[in-house]
């Protein structure tokens, strides 16, 4: 192959050395291209999901905040209109979903003793008791004490009117004053 | 007829609902002193238990004596002795049950209960002065018909009294619902 070259003309020559170099600089070139327009392409990327996300978030806030103010409104509006008790009373078998309840957490919280203690006042136990055991042996000894007692303040009676006290005793006074009721 | 819910907002939790079987008329005398005849009749209930328990020990005793014969060495217990030991049961009796809870026999059946004036029960010491003291002088019970707090002479020595106390002999229901007691 012949070229001509004029005066003052840099020859270039292709040696096998020059034609190596010149392709490990094209080869640069065409890796930093590529990592540029890889780069360029990622900035895109990311650009364009970080907006995507805003935009999502903040029209979810938007329309979360909406709906907080509507929605309450609106249902209360709709079920103000609505006798939810008659639907329960006429769709919902309310023994069904009771029968299914865990009770013990409820007894739990009932307060038993109180309960107990209202009913041994209401049926009067006391009086019962008394009724039921007052058998006749505690007849019996209850008359025998009585008369005893009885006995007693007849003694004291006297003896107290022979010293002229003015105050009865303890005992036949709560006895006498008990008497006078009956 | 209050509901429920009236009972409970006036319901004191920890409160006792608390009664006894007593007769309504012998309410207002628990605790109070008890007279002459009362005490003189669980007296003599006393002696009447400790005679049979003595006349019975020597009856039995003089049978073994009689069945085995191998007894007549020893001398008999009759008359003055018998009345020895009978006093020393009386006393032994007496000292024993008012150290324990303040009533023997005759106490019980009476519905009284021996206590120290402030309303205690009786140490062995006191009780066994209290019982040799009314075994020895038992007239000492007499006084009780003039002292106006019904007063024996014993009591007034050794400041003790003498009180109803009805309720061990009949069903007592104490209904204490230990609403506190969460354990």
């Amino acid at each position: 192959m012949s070229e001509s070259f004029g005066v003052g003309e840099t020859v270039v020559e292709f040696s096998a050395e020059r034609e190596k170099i010149e392709a490990g600089s094209l080869n640069f070139v065409v890796n930093s291209a590529s990592t540029v327009a890889i780069s360029a392409i990622g900035l895109v990327r990311f650009a364009t999901e970080t907006t995507v996300y805003l935009a999502t978030e903040s029209t979810k806030a938007v329309a979360n905040s909406v709906l907080d103010t509507v929605i309450p409104v609106a249902v209360n509006a709709i079920v103000s209109r609505v006798d939810i008790n008659g639907i329960v009373r006429e769709h919902v078998n309310v023994n069904e979903i009771v029968s299914q309840a865990d009770i013990n957490p409820i007894l739990d919280r009932v307060p038993m003793t109180e309960i107990a203690d209202y009913v041994i006042e209401e049926i009067d136990l006391p009086s019962l008791v008394r009724e039921s055991t007052g058998g006749v042996a505690d007849g019996i000894l209850n008359t025998v004490r009585f008369q005893a007692v009885e006995t007693d303040n007849f003694i004291s009676g006297i003896v107290d009117r022979v010293f002229f006290r003015k105050n009865m005793r303890a005992s036949s006074r709560e006895v006498s004053g008990r008497n006078a009721e009956f | 007829m209050p509901s429920f819910s009236q009972f409970r907002q006036t319901f004191v939790p920890g409160a006792q609902v608390h009664f006894s079987a007593l007769p309504e008329r012998a309410h207002s005398i628990q605790g109070l002193s008890a007279g002459f005849t009362s005490r003189a009749i669980a007296v003599m209930l006393d002696i009447g238990l400790v005679a049979v328990l003595v006349m019975g020990a020597w009856g039995g005793w003089e049978a073994l004596r009689y069945i085995l014969g191998v007894f007549y060495d020893l001398p008999e217990a009759t008359g003055l002795p018998l009345l020895v030991i009978g006093y020393f049961t009386m006393w032994i009796y007496w000292t024993w049950s008012w150290s324990t809870g303040g009533r023997s026999l005759g106490n019980i059946l009476m519905g009284l209960r021996v206590q120290t004036n402030r309303g205690g029960s009786l140490g062995l010491g006191l009780a066994a002065l209290r019982s040799l003291f009314s075994v020895v002088f038992a007239l000492g019970l007499v006084w009780s018909i003039f002292s106006r707090k019904n007063r024996s002479i014993q009591d007034i020595v050794l400041g003790t009294e003498v009180v109803f106390d009805w309720a061990p002999l009949l069903p007592k229901v104490d209904m204490t619902f230990g609403m506190e007691s969460k354990e």
